[in-house]
Formats: structure tokens, C-alpha cells, sequence
């Protein structure tokens, strides 16, 4: 029986090493929830719930462009800069490789509103360049991580730029904060669709959020240390590049 | 760099068919497979990959491919929809369990309820991957373009993807060349070496980033850019009757299918 109960809790260890070893490089994506995995309630539930938002920041960006037309290009330019920034690999603090999603530093960079609206453009991207998310459920991925990442990252940015006054502190938050907030918005969205039989949605929440919490922490401070070193780069060598941007943030 | 999909996009033999034809039939049997069941889902998904394999002329072994990387995501995400935990004694699980493991006061386990429901969404999620690799291996992203601007979506929001889409490529390829400079120079190694590089091959492809911009805008300016991006489209597509027949037929047969099946 001891022995019986030895070799099931080897097999488990096992199956959970697998799992988490096969779903290290997957991290990058991890957050996307894939085309058709949520039931057609949930998927129009978020996408009702994204649009507003979107509309916003569209209607923020379009009164910009109005005042100086080039300020469109200068967005499009950003968003394939945000798009080429999540398609890189970054290395982890558990040792492999994994993709930024870069809406801290688009936060920051661009504004939440601005952001929003490029981040959403991102995912439309990577659904039909590269067919990780989808289209239906485009919706719950884009406020998860469009509309709760960037808001999240810049108000803790000037949150902390206000209290404390450290601006790379700040920028560290702002990163590890959004891909936290994303994670848990997603692992909400998950629980709410398919809340566990015994306990619930709060039970479910707590399966996905422990799951995920083993690659996305380490993601999330991983992500968190290259925003503060890219941001170093940027006060050090690109003020001028920086001060362009103003265009932009001046609306959000 | 070149992106599989879109390169696929412009080189199968769907490409003279109608964008707006192909869109009609992918979109339309995205949102059928939403609200459809398990034996409906088999059929689509089977339908689909003879429109791509078959009749796009997409090799099968890139279809298969693309397939292999959705299918090992896909089942990454179904344990943790199949996994229940509970603190309850034992006797109180009332439904039949495939797998039980227990450590202290919380078991973890998996129901046949729970199987059942990871499976109707294995066969959901396939079926849907289908319909939108239909959509994107047969409908380049600049027709997608074309046809939201005739539909009436704002030209801001086409514009932004106009130009995100223009330049997504340019910015691939700079990485690309930023990074093979960096190797050059002696690509270091271990954590915090390799994260100081990563963090100034971001700083720098956004410089690049703004360097694009000014050139862009001195030459749009040049040409007298007032705020709108004119592009001219040009195509020959033209709609398939034959393919649209196909696709009624087999689209009231799914129906008839899923009415049967479903009730």
C-alpha cells in the first residue's frame, strides 16, 4: 500500500514537471485565450465589455490627429514597434526564454489611452499574422490585456512617481504590475466560464491562478527588470526620441 | 523575416477568389461553430481542411504543422479545466472520478463530468482553429483591409493597421539585424548580461523606431499628406460560383447536421 502510495505521488510530481516544463516556452502566449476556447456567452459578454474602451481611446487619438495629421504615423509606427516587441524572447529568471508583452512600457511610452487602442491592434496582429489568440475571443484578450494592463501600469507609475519620486522604481511596477494584472483578469475569465464542480468560480479562480502564477511571476518580474533596463537606455541616449512622443501623450 | 501565414496568404490558389466571398464563408462558420455541438464540430473541421488542403493547395504538412503547434497549446490548457481539488472527505465526491489523488485534507481529481466538458471544448477549439486558418491562409491582410474600409470602419482604424502592417516586417527584419550585431560583437551570457542586451536591443529598435517616423513623415509631407493614406485597390477577384454553391449546400447540410444531432 506504502509503496503503492510512493509510486502515485512519483507520478504526479512527474505529470506536474511535464506540464510546467512543456508550458515554459508557451508562457509567452499563455495569456492569450485561443480561438474557441470560450463559450459564445462569455466571448460576446467581453467583447461588449472591451468596445467601449476602444471607442475611447479611438476618439482620443482621432481629435490628436485632427490637430497634426503626422501623429497618425507616428501610432502606427508604435504599434508595430509594440507588436515586434512582443514577438522578441527575453530571458527568464527561471532560465529560459520568453515574450514580453510590453504594455508597461507602451503605457508609459504612449499613455493608457493610446495604448488600448495600439495594444488591441497587437493582438488583432498576432491572431491573424501568427494565430495565437483568435478572433472570437479577441474581446476578453484585449481587455485583459489592452485595457486592464495599460491602465494598471500607468497609474501605478504615477502613483509611485508621485509618492516617491524614483522614476526607475516606478517603471519596474508599472511592467511587473500590468503583466500581473493581465494574469489575473485572465485567470477571471477562465474561472467565470468554467467554474470548477466543486466550489465554483472562486475554487476555478484559484486553479488557474495557482497554475499560471508558476510561469506568469516569474514572467512578470522578468518583464518588470528589462522595462527598467530599456528604460535606462532611453534617459541616457534617446531624449530627443523621447520628446517626440509628447504628440501622443499630450491626449491621454 | 518572413511570416508563414501571410507569406501563404498570397501565394495559394484561393488568391483571385473573392476577399469578401471568403470572409463571408470563414466568418460565417466561426460564429456557426460558437453555437454548434460536438458531431457538427468533426464535420466542420474536416470541411475546412479540404477547403485548405484541398482546394487553397496548402501543403498538408505546413497544415499539419500549424495544427501540431495549436493542438500542444491547446492541450497545456485542458488540465487545469479537467483538475478539481476539494477539501471535502472523500465519500462526498459524488461523481464518478477517472483519477484521485490526495495529500492531507484536499484531494485532487479528475470527474468523467470533467472529461467530458474538456473534450467538447477540444473538438470546439479545433473546429474554430480550422475556420480561422481558413481566414488566414487565404485572405491577405491588405484585402482584409479593402474590405473593412468598404464596410464602413473608420479610416483611422484602417490607417493605424495600414501602416502597423507596413512596417511590422521592416522592424522584424531590424531586430533581426540588431541582433546578429550584437552576436557579432560577443553576445554574452548568463541572466543579467543577456537582459542588459535584450534591454538595448529594445532602446535601440526604438530609436529606430522614431527615425522611421521622420523619414516617414518628410516623405508623406513631400507628396502633400493632409491626414488620410489613399491607397489605390486594385484587384482581380472575382466570386466564385462555384465555390459559393459548395459552400450553401454543405453550410445547410451542417445545419440539418446539428439540428439532428442537437435535439
Amino acid at each position: 500500500m506504502k509503496r503503492k502510495r510512493m509510486l502515485s505521488f512519483a507520478a504526479v510530481v512527474a505529470g506536474f514537471a511535464l506540464y510546467f516544463s512543456l508550458n515554459e516556452p508557451n508562457t509567452a502566449y499563455a495569456m492569450h485565450i485561443m480561438e474557441g476556447f470560450l463559450p459564445v456567452g462569455w466571448a460576446v459578454f467581453w467583447w461588449v465589455l472591451f468596445l467601449p474602451f476602444f471607442l475611447m481611446g479611438l476618439r482620443s487619438l482621432k481629435r490628436l490627429t485632427k490637430e497634426q495629421p503626422e501623429t497618425k504615423l507616428l501610432l502606427g509606427l508604435a504599434g508595430a514597434f509594440a507588436f515586434v516587441l512582443s514577438a522578441l524572447k527575453i530571458p527568464s529568471v527561471t532560465g529560459s526564454s520568453s515574450h514580453p508583452t510590453g504594455t508597461g512600457l507602451g503605457a508609459v511610452l504612449f499613455g493608457p489611452l493610446a495604448m488600448t487602442v495600439l495594444g488591441s491592434f497587437v493582438l488583432l496582429f498576432q491572431a491573424v499574422l501568427l494565430a495565437h489568440g483568435g478572433l472570437t475571443t479577441l474581446g476578453a484578450n484585449a481587455f485583459s490585456m489592452a485595457v486592464v494592463g495599460p491602465f494598471v501600469a500607468y497609474s501605478v507609475y504615477r502613483l509611485t512617481v508621485r509618492s516617491t519620486g524614483k522614476q526607475r522604481l516606478a517603471v519596474f511596477l508599472a511592467a511587473a504590475l500590468a503583466d500581473m494584472a493581465t494574469y489575473v483578469v485572465t485567470s477571471l475569465q477562465l474561472a467565470l466560464a468554467f467554474p470548477a464542480a466543486s466550489g465554483g468560480v472562486l475554487a476555478s479562480f484559484a486553479k488557474f491562478a495557482g497554475i499560471f502564477a508558476v510561469t506568469q511571476i516569474p514572467l512578470a518580474i522578468s518583464e518588470g527588470l528589462l522595462t527598467v533596463l530599456v528604460w535606462n537606455w532611453l534617459m541616457v541616449y534617446n531624449r530627443q526620441e523621447l520628446n517626440t512622443l509628447q504628440s501622443i501623450k499630450r491626449g491621454a | 523575416m518572413k511570416i508563414q501565414l501571410d507569406t501563404l496568404a498570397y501565394t495559394n490558389r484561393l488568391r483571385h477568389v473573392s476577399p469578401i466571398q471568403k470572409l463571408v464563408i470563414g466568418i460565417i462558420m466561426l460564429c456557426f461553430v460558437m453555437v454548434a455541438h460536438a458531431p457538427t464540430h468533426i464535420a466542420v473541421f474536416v470541411w475546412m481542411s479540404v477547403w485548405i488542403v484541398g482546394y487553397a493547395g496548402i501543403p498538408w504538412r505546413i497544415y499539419l504543422r500549424l495544427l501540431g503547434a495549436i493542438s500542444l497549446f491547446l492541450a497545456l490548457s485542458l488540465p487545469p479545466i479537467m483538475l478539481e481539488i476539494t477539501a471535502r472527505s472523500i465519500a462526498e465526491i459524488t461523481e464518478q472520478t477517472v483519477f484521485i489523488y490526495s495529500f492531507g485534507v484536499f484531494h485532487v481529481y479528475i470527474g468523467v463530468a470533467g472529461m467530458k466538458k474538456a473534450s467538447a471544448l477540444l473538438l470546439r477549439s479545433l473546429s474554430s482553429v480550422s475556420c480561422l486558418y481558413f481566414i488566414l491562409l487565404t485572405v491577405p491582410f491588405t484585402e482584409i483591409l479593402a474590405v473593412l474600409r468598404r464596410i464602413g470602419v473608420p479610416c483611422m482604424v484602417t490607417d493605424l493597421l495600414l501602416v502597423m502592417y507596413r512596417f511590422v516586417f521592416v522592424f522584424l527584419e531590424t531586430v533581426e539585424q540588431l541582433w546578429i550585431a550584437y552576436k557579432a560583437r560577443g553576445a554574452r551570457h548568463g541572466f543579467s548580461r543577456k537582459m542588459r542586451d535584450a534591454g538595448g536591443l529594445v532602446a535601440r529598435l526604438f530609436a529606430r523606431t522614431v527615425q522611421r517616423y521622420q523619414q516617414l513623415s518628410i516623405g508623406l509631407a513631400a507628396r502633400g499628406f493632409d491626414g488620410d493614406l489613399r491607397v489605390v485597390a486594385s484587384s482581380h477577384a472575382f466570386v466564385s460560383r462555384r465555390y459559393a454553391a459548395e459552400a450553401a449546400a454543405v453550410f445547410l447540410l451542417l445545419v440539418a447536421l446539428e439540428w439532428w444531432t442537437g435535439r
